[in-house]
């Protein structure tokens, strides 16, 4: 799909910070210009990335696989090309990411007026919102990573500039933290792109199996053919064919690729003509990245200071999207890349245990703080550890449960967090033991946050009910002892969450500064109106959101296990199978 | 000048006339003794258009060193003169393209600099002019002679540049500092190109070249009895090797920059910290791919004589580029005045920039190049940026006197922002693209020892950040300290935007910088070094013609 003859991924990626640049040019003293603009245009941005769900040449969720590709010749020297594409994985997660751009621009409206320096402030979520959007549409690994970095610079500016007492040194720490992780990965790409030619010379047919796995719709058998091309287009150049003319390379173009999707299909050969260790290195190397990305255990520290000296809007993405990078980076780099390293035992057992450390670790510590923003935090820590468990399950339950979780952690996780900001905004301060009593004084501001909570504990008919559930499902499926040992976590979440509630919401209210809070206006009532109902819909009826991301889970699950489908009896395969019979006629193989 | 340029052009008189060769240095000097008489006839306190004469010089050397590069070397060819001592090859061309650039680039940032200084004279243009042509012969240089007596060229001027305001006292030291270390180093350098005259009797890169092979084997028997002079051949590159590092600045000879660079005025500071690195490197460059290639490897010993392999200078550029790499970023943590910090900082760029030359691969040696241009770019942005802060009464070199700046001159900050990100290597900026085939070039040797190197450079390169990111706060996030306004001169103005354009462009397609960059590092004589000889010489691999070959 075009528009004015650009693809609609560039549309949705690079429309933000066209906005930005716009605002460049606004006078800084016209406040409420600004505001509006801004507002204005970041709902034009999450408009236009509906298509991707709505109408008719949206994103086809029963083919699966790559659609929507662009393809341009970008720096042919280096063999890196624009090309943008999604899955269904992207896609859940880049409407995530539009709505959760619109709702934190809207919820910073009266907080950014009181901090001052509005137009530096919006220019700097339009770049995070490039930056986010890029990273899950890039195709090309080379292009991937410079979205990944572009992410950091606005997300300090932010925390730096707008955020609460220590935020110099909150600034700084996320800064270098995630910093020390990407240079890592940029020097393991660099090793996958030099290896890439030679695996694909050397172990042509059983790449091109892969690659036909890969673009291969595991229920229904759907060939996608574009995405097939996309591959073979690389593993063509490999071989020192021009795709276009068949022709022999012209001198100056090189026969590595950065495309994921080809680097993906000859990821599990790599040991066939390198060795395993080759193969764990770059895991690694990958690995801390997105480990501390997501943040898992030891690396998390960053995450409790900058989520709690950012700004609420900060906050919001920061725990909404940006620590969704990381889980998206391992389901989309480090398991189906290095499915030797991701199933090799002692890996393996390593990434659970510190999944599953991050679980109780996480909520023991949310349960001791005695703030709101840092319990949240914290309480995101355990989350994730949900979402890595599920991820590492390596099973099609865990694996739709960890993307689950990844949306439902965004939705209820930014709520909270926005919850949050409105008490800061009313009384200054996140002290728990400040509040008391909130029940009696803000009854519709309780009841959102009752919702959130309830949400966030994970009850049965709404959202993290769902992902929860097929998370442990998942890791029960493996071990009995992760299972318990997670279920655990759900305990304490409920715990730390509703002594939460308790002590900010119920009894009397015991401090005079709370007795005239005002409840919320209508601003900030209705910002919270599409999380609710994305609470409930995907409480109630996962299947829509399951259906985009279920294709791609079998695809990730069967290249890390490719027994497991063989193995696995009937009844795991997924409800998808009914959608079988619909598609099975005629295998939309679209050859060009 | 219109027929002198005309001359670079004219290939009918090339074949026997070798002048066209050198064409730029000959417009370049012609330009600086113009401007010295021109000094002499503008009345005192009105110099200016001795500036702009020598910007036209740069101006014209530009466009007859395109001339020769359409001419000659675009396909790839090289051409040698004045009997086998200087080569127009791509090597040189694009180096000459950066001194150039880097010249442009500094004089245009200095003329309202020197008025704030009250030192507005004529001999400052003809000086940086003198020092490119120095630089010039550096690049394209293939004799040890005419390799040495330009660094003397480039090197007098400079120091003179770096003492230029003398009734600075910070100045006249750093000059004087900056002066002995040199001649110091200068003296290193000529003792080991005079061991390696006596060792293979030529001055000529080629020959040396060419008998080192015979010299350095084991066995070699000059006078009918078998002579090791494999230590006294490395004792002589180790010299030259001594004297190269204390000109880019490398550790652990570094020291004379810090001070150098503090006490220099900041337009100078901006000019010796790109471009006389740049030549420096250039002639890095020429000296140890042209002259000793057979040197990189471990020098073969006997087992059967009992005589003992010795390691080339890969392993010594290895070990100095990663004490370089740390040590530069480490101290630069701790400074507060940022011409210092940034001499650190450029420290520690010339151990990245090392790390080409050890890749020794094409892509390796393309990083190089393309670092430097880079380099050029953005740290001259940098310098740009603080010599703007220079105005009546604040010194404007202190890391407090940035602080605010986003409320005084939000564009200047929002260009120093991209030139300090783009130092630190974080994309879509050119820095990112530079970094990136320098780490790439060593990852693609796939030797362990290359590999460790490019982790610790890429975690230094994280560790950079934090003091880049302290210019950052102070601009962004830290109130105003002093309330003067800043104004930039329209020169520097031009000067920054120019800069910025180009970080930017680079940063998001580099595809032609790349590619001229690339055949400059495919110059003939530059041998790239395959570190899976053994796998490549059974024909194992199979190298693709773009991703860097062993020639």
């Amino acid at each position: 799909m075009k528009l004015l003859g650009i693809g609609l991924l560039s549309w949705i990626t690079w429309l933000p910070v066209v906005g930005g640049l716009l605002l460049l040019f606004f006078n800084r003293d016209k406040n409420d210009a600004i505001r509006w603009f801004a507002n204005v245009w970041i709902t034009i941005c999450f408009l236009i990335s509906l298509p991707l769900v709505l109408g008719s040449s949206s994103y086809d969720r029963i083919l699966g696989g790559l659609q929507l590709i662009e393809d341009y010749e970008w720096i042919p020297l280096i063999g890196a090309r624009y090309q943008l594409a999604v899955d269904g994985l992207s896609v859940v997660l880049i409407i995530l990411t539009t709505l959760l751009g619109v709702i934190s621009v809207v919820c910073s409206w009266s907080y950014i007026r009181e901090r001052g320096r509005e137009k530096e402030y919006y220019i700097m979520l339009m770049l995070l919102q490039t930056g986010m959007i890029g990273a899950f549409v890039a195709a090309d690994m080379f292009l991937f990573f410079i979205f990944w970095e572009v992410m950091l610079v606005p997300m300090y500016f932010l925390i730096g500039i707008w955020g609460g007492k220590n935020r110099l040194y909150s600034a700084i720490k996320f800064f270098l933290y995630t910093l020390v992780g990407s240079v890592v990965m940029l020097l393991a790409v660099l090793k996958l792109y030099f290896v890439f030619p030679e695996v694909v010379q050397q172990q042509k047919e059983a790449v091109q199996v892969t690659a036909r796995w890969l673009a291969t719709n595991v229920s229904t058998g759907q060939v996608n053919g574009p995405m097939l091309n996309l591959m073979e287009d690389a593993f063509k150049r490999a071989q020192g064919t021009d795709p276009v003319t068949n022709k022999t390379l012209q001198p100056g173009y090189v026969r590595s690729s950065f495309n994921i999707a080809a680097i993906t299909a000859v990821g599990p050969h790599i040991k066939t003509v390198y060795n395993v260790g080759l193969v764990i290195w770059l895991f690694i190397g990958f690995g801390l990245s997105f480990a501390i990305k997501v943040p898992m255990f030891p690396f998390h520290t960053w995450l409790p200071d900058a989520h709690y000296d950012a700004p609420t809007a900060g906050s919001v993405i920061l725990a909404g999207v940006l620590l969704k990078m990381g889980t998206y980076g391992f389901m989309r780099f480090s398991l189906p890349i290095f499915p030797d390293a991701a199933t090799h035992p002692r890996v393996r057992q390593v990434m659970i245990a510190l999944a599953i450390i991050g679980i109780i670790y996480g909520a023991l510590v949310a349960m001791a703080q005695k703030d709101v923003k840092k319990l949240i935090a914290y309480s995101s820590v355990s989350h994730l550890g949900f979402v890595m468990l599920g991820l590492f399950s390596i099973n099609p339950n865990g694996v739709n449960g960890a993307v689950m979780q990844m949306i439902n952690h965004g939705i209820s996780t930014g709520a909270l967090f926005m919850l949050a900001g409105i008490l800061y905004e009313r009384r200054h301060t996140y002290e728990i033991s400040e509040f008391g009593g909130l029940a009696h004084v803000m009854p519709v501001f309780s009841t959102i946050f009752l919702i959130v909570t309830l949400s966030s504990l994970g009850l049965p008919l709404m959202n993290n009910f769902i992902g929860e559930f097929l998370t442990l499902r998942g890791a029960f499926e493996e071990s009995v002892v992760w299972g318990a040992l997670a279920t655990s976590g759900i305990i304490l979440g409920a715990a730390y969450m509703l002594w939460l509630y308790q002590r900010v919401f119920f009894g009397q209210v015991t401090k005079p500064e709370n007795e005239n809070l005002v409840d919320l206006n209508a601003r900030e009532a209705w910002q919270f109106a599409p999380l609710i109902f994305l609470i409930f819909w995907i409480g109630i009826y996962p299947k829509p959101l399951l259906s985009y991301i279920n294709p791609q889970t079998e695809v990730v699950v069967g290249q890390v296990r490719p027994d497991y489908f063989k193995q696995a009896p009937a009844a795991e395969r997924r409800e998808v199978a009914e959608e079988k019979k619909e598609g099975e006629g005629q295998p939309t193989d679209t050859t060009r | 000048m219109l027929a002198l340029i005309q001359a670079t052009n004219d290939l009918k008189t090339i074949g026997d006339q070798v002048v066209q060769l050198i064409m730029p240095e000959v417009i370049l000097t012609l330009f600086a003794c113009a401007a010295l008489v021109l000094d002499v006839m503008l009345p005192r306190g009105r110099k200016r258009p001795v500036a702009w004469l020598s910007l036209a010089g740069v101006g014209f050397a530009l466009v007859s060193l395109g001339f020769l590069y359409f001419n000659i070397t675009s396909e790839g060819k090289s051409r040698l003169g004045f009997f086998n001592m200087i080569v127009i090859d791509n090597y040189a061309v694009v180096f000459k393209l950066i001194f150039l650039i880097g010249a442009g680039l500094s004089i245009l940032l200095s003329i309202r600099y020197l008025d704030e200084e009250g030192e507005q004279r004529g001999e400052y243009y003809s000086l940086i002019l003198f020092s490119v042509v120095g630089m010039m012969f550096m690049a394209s240089g293939v004799d040890l002679l005419t390799l040495f007596i330009s660094l003397e060229l480039m090197a007098i001027s400079v120091y003179i540049l770096v003492g230029y305001t003398k009734r600075d006292r910070r100045s006249n030291e750093a000059s004087m500092k900056y002066f002995l270390l040199g001649a110091f180093s200068s003296g290193v350098l000529l003792y080991g190109i005079s061991m390696i005259y006596g060792l293979t009797g030529s001055t000529n890169l080629a020959n040396i070249a060419k008998a080192l092979p015979i010299i350095i084997s084991p066995a070699y028997e000059p006078l009918g009895q078998t002579v090791d002079l494999r230590y006294l051949v490395l004792m002589s590159m180790i010299l030259m090797a001594a004297g190269m590092f204390f000109k880019v600045a490398a550790v652990p000879f570094h020291m004379w920059a810090p001070d150098a660079y503090e006490g220099a005025p900041t337009s100078t500071t901006a000019f010796m910290s790109v471009a006389v690195k740049a030549a420096s490197f250039a002639m890095f460059g020429r000296l140890f791919l042209y002259g000793l290639p057979d040197l990189r490897d471990t020098l073969a010993g006997n087992a059967d004589k009992n005589i003992p392999g010795l390691p080339g200078w890969a392993v010594l550029l290895g070990v100095i580029a990663a004490i370089t790499i740390v040590w530069g970023n480490l101290a630069a943590l701790t400074q507060n005045n940022t011409k210092r910090l940034l001499a650190y900082s450029s420290i520690s760029h010339a151990g990245y920039t090392m790390l080409g030359l050890i890749a020794a691969n094409e892509t390796g040696y393309t990083g190089f190049i393309l670092y430097l241009f880079i380099y050029t770019l953005m740290n001259l942005g940098v310098f740009g940026c603080i010599i703007a802060l220079r105005r009546h009464g604040i010194q404007g070199d202190r890391m407090e006197d940035l602080n605010g700046l986003m409320k005084k001159a939000p564009w200047l900050t929002v260009m120093m922002t991209i030139f300090l990100l783009s130092l630190g290597g974080i994309p879509p900026t050119a820095g990112f693209i530079g970094k990136l085939y320098l780490f790439a070039g060593l990852i693609e040797t796939g030797n362990p020892w290359l590999v460790r190197l490019a982790i610790l450079a890429v975690l230094m390169s994280a560790v950079s950040l934090y003091y880049y990111i302290r210019f950052i706060r102070a601009m962004y996030i830290e109130p105003e300290t002093e309330m003067q306004p800043v104004k930039l001169a329209p020169s520097l103005q031009t000067a920054l935007a120019v800069a910025v354009l180009l970080v930017m462009l680079i940063g998001v397609y580099p595809q032609p910088l790349l590619r001229l960059t690339q055949k400059a590092a495919q110059a003939q004589g530059l041998k790239t070094h395959d570190y899976d000889q053994k796998k490549a010489d059974e024909g194992e691999i199979e190298r693709p013609p773009g991703a860097g070959t062993g020639r």
